[in-house]
């Protein structure tokens, strides 16, 4: 297939360590943690408290059109994160009336936040206790209102539910619409709130961390619920260097599969088979990439599996190993949208930001995962990781464009 | 877009009889698939905590799966469209937190269920699908963007086949979210369920197929010009002219946007537009899954070669539209 290139021209994170992309990439090279007391909702009954928020965001200010009080917070987020990413490709929304917009964005399960609302007006009164404004705003969707409050009517809104691993399905969409000419632009990534339901679930499993999130370490004991959005924007390489933008990044490749094996439980030969199935997609070899944003999660399951994958593929020459859920959380439906952003960033800035709150790498895990402290790296393809429940797996790889 | 071709399609459907009311659903009731049995169409194994939306999804989708050529199932995709997967799971694992002794007693076998993208997974599971598998929660124009996913999918040679369809189910939950959420003027049809699959391949030799899939939001109040828009924009994709469209299945009227409808099929097809089907009379208000099924129903009442327009007006303002060839 004769393709067009894709290159990536702007990012756009809304996320518990900063918003905006300077904000963001000072804190995540820092190796800044987004870790605190819960406020979505009163924890005081759970033995775990604390989670990734994102700190004081406002609706109101990122909404143009749509009315705040009327938006999920996912929504808002992919909004606020749609606006950042085009304000940093040097796009203004007006600019795209008239081409072919396509927006894709990951999403666990929907509006979270308005889903905890709408289970206590059930355990209220029932489903009938369900208000018509609560009901609005969990079925808003999030592509749709990104397309509205930025007026551009003719985007094609794109939803795509694939648990955590729905940012990079989202990226790979966003690739294949653009090599393909059915867009000009992709506005691609995810978003997903912070929710009671979720949070209860993974603490009743087990899979919360007592203290903090620590992937690859001997010691992790479980992950840290976050929430947030991370919007990519996707254009030609060759429109984008026509029209004079900055490119972050180039978007070479992608894949998606599934283990078909639990509902849960990772498999370590289908993870593997994805990332082979990118570097198909990217036309590179396992010694090409310098560089992988892990899914990372610090659970003892995802994290063994994952590193087992990447030995299937990369043998004994794995490339360090980053998992920025140290410092972010696991922000579901747009972890993955989150890690592809931070894998541009690092990218574009040369340098692998950590893993937090590492101490002593798990012999099992045995990868090099940045402990501690970011440091500069020579970097030309970086792999980014989603996997999710499901057993959704999806690849994204990020070059640096050539000069 | 290249169009796709329709190799094969399969469904559960209500038979249109056995509307239950009861003090637990809304005043139009619900109409469930009467026929359908978990237990009997999937197996007895591993149902004990799955929802029916994921259990229609595995039976449709097995029903396409075994009745073909055995195909390269790592080739295999799988994008489905929902409005909110199980929302009854997910509730019941919302409620259980807020009403149990500690907020963290929720089910644990219901919690992977309650994951949206579960019935992507178990459909997996049952049938080896290793291809890509992804949900859309849309509601009522989630096919629509399915047809265009899945048609994307096999353009870029990610898959050979994509099993691309809807399904949900008529619990409480539902029940309530469609009838909170349904416009005034809309009639209160029972909330129906059922699940409508395609087997979708690459374009090639003759047969039924769809040639194009738009989508436009009203930004403006004009409900009529906005799905006047898609269908204009989805013809010139397809290269129909207007007057070859023979048949139009509508689902505008499940959203009280019915008038719209007929004025847009008018002012692009012409005075002797055909008058939109209903099959959504018959079948209650099943959500993503009725654009489905009234796709099914076009492709049913067409002549072997002619066009057939789907169109969708939804109560977020966006209108869509499918075009193809029985």
């Amino acid at each position: 297939m004769n393709a067009r290139r894709v290159a990536i021209t702007g990012v756009g994170p809304v996320s518990p360590i900063g918003t905006g992309r300077a904000a963001f990439e000072a804190a995540l090279l820092a190796g800044r943690s987004g870790q605190r007391t819960v406020t979505a909702f009163d924890p005081s009954g759970f033995q775990i408290r604390h989670g990734c928020e994102v700190p004081g965001f406002e609706p109101a200010a990122w909404l143009e059109r749509l009315d705040p009080a009327a938006t999920g917070r996912g929504a808002a987020f992919a909004v606020a994160a749609a606006r950042l990413a085009l304000a940093d490709a040097g796009l203004d929304p007006a600019d795209l009336r008239d081409e072919a917009v396509l927006i894709v964005l990951g999403t666990s399960d929907t509006e979270a936040q308005e889903e905890d609302r709408l289970a206590a007006e059930a355990a209220a009164a029932g489903p009938a206790g369900f208000t018509r404004a609560t009901a609005a705003r969990y079925t808003g969707g999030t592509a749709v209102q990104v397309a509205r409050d930025l007026a551009l009517p003719s985007a094609e809104p794109v939803d795509v539910s694939a648990a955590c691993a729905a940012g990079n399905h989202a990226i790979g969409h966003g690739l294949d619409a653009i090599r393909l000419g059915h867009a000009d632009i992709a506005l691609c990534g995810g978003a997903d709130s912070f929710s009671r339901r979720m949070f209860a679930s993974f603490h009743r499993v087990g899979t919360l961390a007592p203290d903090a999130c620590r992937p690859f370490d001997a010691d992790r004991a479980g992950t840290v619920v976050g929430e947030g959005a991370g919007v990519l924007v996707l254009e030609a390489l060759d429109r984008a260097r026509a029209r004079g933008a900055r490119i972050v990044g180039e978007l070479v490749g992608a894949a998606a599969n599934c283990d078909a094996r639990h509902p849960v439980a990772p498999d370590t030969a289908s993870v593997a088979e994805c990332v082979r199935l990118a570097h198909l997609d990217a036309d590179i070899t396992p010694d090409d990439v310098d560089a992988i944003f892990a899914h990372g999660t610090g659970t003892p399951v995802n994290d063994v599996n994952e590193a087992r994958s990447m030995r299937k593929v990369f043998g004994d020459r794995l490339p360090p190993v980053v998992a920025v859920k140290s410092m972010l959380g696991h922000a579901m439906g747009a972890s993955s949208a989150l890690g592809a952003i931070a894998a541009s960033v690092a990218l574009d800035a040369q340098f692998l930001p950590p893993t937090v709150n590492h101490r002593r790498t798990d012999p099992e895990c045995d990868v090099d995962c940045v402990p501690g402290t970011g440091r500069p790296a020579k970097l030309r393809v970086v792999e980014n990781h989603g996997f999710g429940f499901g057993g959704s797996n999806a690849v994204v790889l990020i070059a640096k464009a050539a000069a | 877009m290249s169009a796709v071709r329709i190799a094969d399609r399969a469904a559960w459907t209500a038979d249109g009889t056995g509307v239950r009311h009861g003090d637990d659903l809304p005043p139009g009731g619900v109409l469930p698939v009467r026929d359908f049995d978990p237990a009997i169409a999937i197996g007895p194994k591993g149902i004990r905590s799955m929802d029916r939306a994921t259990a229609l999804a595995v039976a449709t989708t097995g029903r396409l799966l075994d009745r073909t050529e055995p195909a390269d199932r790592s080739r295999t995709a799988l994008v489905l469209a929902t409005t909110a997967g199980s929302l009854q799971t997910m509730l019941d694992l919302g409620v259980d937190s807020l009403t149990k002794p500690r907020p963290h007693q929720v089910d644990p076998g219901r919690i992977p269920v309650g994951v949206m993208n579960y019935a992507a997974g178990q459909c997996a599971i049952r049938h080896r699908i290793t291809g890509p598998g992804v949900i859309l929660p849309g509601g009522r124009i989630a096919p629509v963007l399915a047809v265009r996913f899945a048609q994307r999918l096999l353009a870029s040679g990610r898959a050979d086949q994509v099993l691309c369809g809807a399904s949900e189910e008529a619990t409480p939950a539902r029940a309530w979210l469609e009838h909170r959420t349904r416009p005034a003027h809309a009639p209160d049809v029972p909330v129906g369920e059922g699940c409508a699959m395609l087997r979708l391949t690459a374009n090639s030799g003759t047969g039924p197929r769809i040639t194009a899939a738009a989508t436009e939001l009203d930004c403006t109040g004009d409900p009529a010009g906005t799905l006047a828009t898609a269908l204009r924009r989805a013809l010139a994709a397809s290269g129909t002219a207007p007057e070859e469209v023979r048949t139009v299945a509508g689902t505008a009227a499940l959203d009280g946007h019915g008038d719209a409808e007929r004025q847009a099929l008018r002012a692009v097809l012409g005075p002797r537009a055909p008058r939109p089907r209903t099959v959504h009379t018959r079948l209650g208000d099943t959500s993503a899954a009725a654009v489905g099924f009234a796709l099914l129903d076009a492709l049913d009442n067409t002549e072997a070669g002619d066009a057939f327009a789907v169109t969708v007006l939804d109560r977020r303002g966006l209108a869509g539209c499918l075009i193809g060839r029985a």
